[in-house]
This record gives structure tokens, sequence and C-alpha cells, in this order.
């Protein structure tokens, strides 16, 4: 089961994504902001992390490239989900894919399957 | 969109760009929120008891499977869906082969009552996301307002709520009861308020939709009556909010249209002006009914196509009553559809409906140069509901009338005998263009029936008043003003001076000398 760790404020937008990768089988992990989600990298080891831009304490450009300052998660893929399209900085702040909110069901599986792929249920083979 | 829900000047004009609309179906709710509910976004439906919440989310329902949609019902009532299908069953809107398929039902009762307002979330976010559902109906959101622990929690189950639906692009109805004065938290963060209600007026009872709040959108808001058939909830939005920007045009060539009676067509100049509006005032029996199927008769010996819109007279009766004077080739024009009689059935009606059956027949002939009565005005105005709506109702649909190229004929009734001339609907001064008087006057026992156009604008018109009389030959109107001057004086009454002034019998009658002679009665009475 891959893990997805989103880094969101807004806890209405996070919950309704968590509910919606649970059904599609993702553990989800979830952090309000992105010295929570520093915290909780080592322990979750994510397989995509969904990063909000606008938020309190540390924004997601921060988060970012705290994220790729560990060389474990350099190549973490990250998927920003934002209201604002993001900025581009340089390499330290790199991500995969960009999420405009508000989005749909359709654009949220889209992006999500492609950067952290299910393994194959052995059960359906 | 369905002719129910064409309506003037509300198409695409008013919607936002990119503002996807999920079409309930329900006939005219289209038109009021001009185009549908907003896909993905929230709406509150309340109501009393019995005024028809239940009903309206399902025909949404059902209505949005028929356009490829999906349906998740979510029921927190005590009520089994058995017992909700069953009752819906009789609706033509039902279909049993898209349950559980296309609609899912299921009850969030029993996760409410083990979970509270989480267990309900988890179990609606599941149920949608599986069910891929485009359109959600919770219904009974009272008993989860009963489990929240606070306004604050409840307020924030329905913020995680919207931002689920929103993600599936789904669009939400959160029905609960409404009891006068109760305040609903949930009215601040849905979209849209939808309120029904069930009330009695007299002895009838009305229901009411009251669309309070619409974000997004242009809509119309406020009341609106509402009927619940076979056919589900029928919306009749008010006519004057309907047509308050109307987009047709009317025809700039404006012709006579006669009423076949020669002194009367020619005091109106050669008849009143096609696209106009004229009112028949009169007493009741003074003939108006005669006088405005008169105008529609002549219409159809030119080829104009006419419409009696009436509530008094069954056809066949106002057909054989056409004929016992004279109208004999009424009968011919109604078989060969140049008239159409539509007679509404003494039952409670509804303003609104009255008129939109009106202008959608009236759309459906699409024809030019249509002659129209409406015999009469005080039919709608038993079905009001509000009376004080009268004036601008009928100047919004005199207005549509007009510009579906109909010139129309009201007839409305005055006092049998009365001094003054009173219009009942004091506004009709402003929507209608022309008003011809009909009244009685007695005169020593004898009633004469005078004739007099009070008004007519944009032409010139003779405003003498003149004697007529209805005979085995229609209306006939006297050549001269001299008769009415013999008979009028001050009110229509004789002064003591004037008791030995010779009279002429009524139009029509055997002259009262003649009879005086042939009847010792009538002799013996004026000794």
């Amino acid at each position: 089961m891959k893990t997805v760790l989103i880094v969101d404020d807004e806890l209405d937008i996070v919950e309704a994504v968590k509910a919606i990768l649970e059904e599609e089988r993702y553990k989800v992990v979830t952090c309000g902001n992105g010295r929570e989600a520093l915290k909780c990298l080592e322990d979750s080891k994510p397989d995509l992390a969904i990063v909000d831009i606008m938020m309190p304490v540390m924004n997601g450009y921060e988060t970012i490239k705290a994220i790729r300052q560990r060389t474990e998660f350099a190549e973490l893929p990250i998927l920003i989900m934002s209201a604002i399209t993001p900025a581009v900085k340089g390499k330290e702040y790199s991500w995969a894919a960009y999420l405009k909110k508000p989005f749909s069901l359709s654009e949220l599986l889209k992006q999500v399957h492609a950067l952290a792929p299910q393994d194959r249920d052995p059960e359906q083979e | 969109m369905a002719s129910q829900d064409r309506g003037a000047g509300h198409g695409e004009q008013d919607r936002k760009p990119g503002q996807e609309r999920l079409v309930t179906g329900v006939p005219r709710l289209d038109f009021i929120t001009k185009g549908g509910l907003i896909k993905g976004a929230s709406y509150a439906v309340q109501g009393p008891p019995g005024s028809g919440k239940t009903v309206l989310a399902n025909q949404m329902a059902f209505n949005h499977v028929k356009q490829g949609g999906r349906a998740l019902y979510v029921t927190l009532l005590s009520e089994s869906h058995a017992r909700m299908l069953e009752n819906l069953e009789e609706m033509s809107f039902f279909d049993r082969s898209v349950i559980p398929d296309k609609i899912h039902y299921i009850s969030g009762y029993s996760e409410l009552e083990k979970e509270d307002l989480k267990g309900l979330l988890d179990m609606v976010r599941r149920a949608a996301q599986r069910h891929q559902a485009t359109l959600l109906i919770i219904d009974g959101m009272d008993a989860a307002r009963e489990y929240a622990r606070s306004e604050l929690t409840f307020k924030r189950f329905l913020q995680d709520l919207q931002a689920f639906t929103s993600i599936l692009g789904c669009t939400t109805l959160l029905l609960s009861p409404h009891h006068e004065g109760e305040r609903h938290p949930e009215n601040t963060a849905v979209d849209g308020i939808f309120e029904l209600s069930l009330r009695l007026a007299g002895p009838r009872a009305v229901r009411e939709l009251v669309a309070m709040k619409f974000r997004g959108s242009d809509s119309l808001l406020g009341r609106h009556e509402v009927e619940i058939s076979e056919k589900g909830i029928v919306i009749h939005p008010r006519t004057e909010v309907q047509f308050a920007n109307p987009q047709e045009q009317g025809r700039e060539d404006r012709i006579r249209m006669a009423f076949g009676i020669d002194r009367l067509d020619e005091s109106l100049r050669g008849g009143v002006l096609s696209g106009s509006t004229t009112m028949l005032l009169g007493a009741p029996g003074t003939g108006k009914t005669l006088l405005g199927l008169h105008f529609l008769l002549q219409g159809a010996r030119e080829g104009q196509p006419g419409v009696y819109f009436g509530f008094y007279e069954t056809p066949p009766r106002l057909i054989e009553k056409a004929v016992g004077v004279g109208m004999k080739d009424l009968k011919k024009y109604v078989d060969k559809g140049l008239i159409e009689i539509q007679w509404q059935p003494p039952l409670e009606h509804n303003m609104d409906s009255l008129a939109e059956r009106l202008l959608e027949r009236l759309h459906e002939r699409n024809v030019k140069r249509i002659r129209l009565f409406i015999d009469g005005v005080s039919g709608f105005r038993s079905a009001a509901v509000y009376p004080d709506r009268m004036g601008r109702f009928f100047s919004a649909l005199s207005h549509q009338l007009r510009m579906l190229d109909a010139t129309t004929l009201y007839s409305d009734e005055t006092p049998l005998l009365s001094p003054g001339v009173e219009a009942p609907l004091a506004e009709s001064a402003a929507y209608v263009e022309n008003i011809i008087l009909l009244r009685y006057v007695e005169l020593r026992s004898q009633l004469y029936r005078l004739i007099s156009i009070m008004k007519m604008r944009e032409s010139q018109y003779d405003s003498g008043i003149r004697e007529f009389s209805i005979t085995d030959d229609g209306i006939q109107v006297a050549d001269t003003f001299s008769s009415a001057e013999n008979i009028l004086t001050g009110h229509a009454r004789l002064h003591n001076g004037n008791r030995d002034k010779e009279l002429s019998a009524p139009m029509g009658t055997a002259g009262l000398k003649k009879k005086a002679k042939k009847s010792g009665r009538s002799r013996r009475r004026r000794s």
C-alpha cells in the first residue's frame, strides 16, 4: 500500500482528499503545516507528498526546500495543490505536478495514480 | 429547454462562464434558477411535514438519472425506504428499474447513532465515492443537527461535507423540516435555500416554494406557487417576474380588428388596434360574452385565428348560446380549429398556472394576428391568493400577450345597476388600452342596454353612448345616439317632471304602447 502525505492547513480539503485516497487504498498521513510535515516525514516514509503553498508557520516553498534537503526524500514526488500557480524558483524547490484548487475528483486521482501508482493487488490477478 | 421552462430574458447571458448546471427537470424550477442548480454546490430544502421536500428531492434524483447522472439518497429518518418509495410509486417520474444501480438509497441513522456526525460523514463519503454520485441527497438534517455537540460542530460537518462533494463534482441537497421562526445553521453554509410551505388561504391549501438564496447566479427569488400532482412537483413562478424582461418583440404593422358590428366598428374607427388590450366592462347579462364571441367570429371570417379562454360556459353551452343569437358559424370555425375554446373547469385554480396554460397554448399555436377573448378577469381573481398582485399580474400577462401578436379582450363585471362606472380592478387602466362599457339602464320598468367606448389609446373614437340589443342576428347597435339620449337622464333614472315623456321600448323588443293596448294588465298598471 502506497503512502501519501498531505500538507495543507485547510482541514476540510485535507479530510476530503484523505477520504478519497483511502477509498483508493492509499495510506494517508495528514499535517496542517510544513513544520509538522517534516516531523512526520521519517516515520511515514511517504511515496507522494501533496503540498499546499499558502500555509502558516512554514509555507509550501519552504516545506519543499526542507524536504529536498533530506537526501532520503530528494526525489520524493511532490504534487502542489494550491489556488495559486506555483512560481518556478530552482531545483531545490522542484515539484512533479501542480493541481489547481478547486479541483475535481478525476484531476486528483489522475495525478495521484500517475505519481504513486498502486502495486497490483495479488487477489485481483 | 422544455416549453414549461421557457421564459423571457433569462438565458445564457445570466450564467457565469464555465459554470456547469444540473438541470433538475422539475417543471419551472430550472427557470427560477435560470438554468438549474450549480454542479457541485449545496442547497438546503426546508419545509414543514407534507410540504413536498421528499417528492421534490426524489423527482430531481430520478430526472438526474435520466440525464445520465447517479444519485445517492441518504435518509436520517424513521420512515423506511420501502414506505417512502411506496408513496412515490404513483408519480410519473418514478422508475423502479434505476434502483439501486443509478439511485442508491441508504440509511445513515445507525451510523449517526453509533458514531455521530463523524460516522455519518465517513459513511456518506465512502458511499458517494463508490457510487460515483453526482447528486447527493441527505433527507432529515434535523437528526444530524441533534447529534452535533454544538452548532460549530454541525457547521464543521457541513464544511467537510461540502469540501468533499465539491471535489466529487456532486451537487448536494440537504432536506430538513422547518417550522415558523426556526433558524437553520446550514443556511449560512449552503449555496442556495429553497423553502417549501403549506398553509391555508381561506378554505384553500396553498403550497409555495420560496427561493431565498441562490449563490453564483441571478435567479427569480421570492414566493412561487407549487402544485403536487401525479407528475410530482410543478412550480408556477409569479407571472410578473417571469416576464420582467421580455425577449419577444411586438409587431410594428398594426391593423384594425373589427367586431363585425357596423356601428360599433365605426365608433372604433374600424376596430381595435391589433396587439391591443381591451376591457369589456359590464354588469352580468349585458352581453360581454356575446360581444367577445362576435370579435372572435369576425376574426375567423377574415381568416384570423381566435382563442376563447373562459371560466363559465362549457364549449357546447357556449356554442349553443352563440347559435341562439345568430352566430351559427361559430361551430363551423371551432370544428375547423380556427377558433379554439379553452374552457377552464370550475376548480381551484392557480393564477400563474392559468397564465402559463394560456401562454403555452399561444406559443404552441404560433400564429399571427391571433384574437384572444379572456372571459373573464374574475376567473383569475378568484384564483388569486394575493389580491394585491392582480395589477402587476395582468400588466405582465397583457404585455406578454401583445408580444405574441395577440389582440386581447378581457371581460369584467360591474355591479348590476350602478350609478357610476368603476373598473373592478382600478389598476386596469395601466395595462388596458381600450375600454368598452356595456350597461343596463332601468327606465319605467324596462331595462335598456347601452354601449359606449370609454377609452381608446392611440386612436380617435366616438365617445357617444348608443343603445344596443341582442337579437336573433347577434348584437345590433343603434344607428344614432338619440335613443340613448332619451334613456339617459342623470343616473339613468326618471325625474318627476319626465313621467309623461314618450319613450321607445328597448331595441329589439315590442313597443310599450303596443303591449299596453294588447295587455289589460299593463294598462291597469299604468293607470
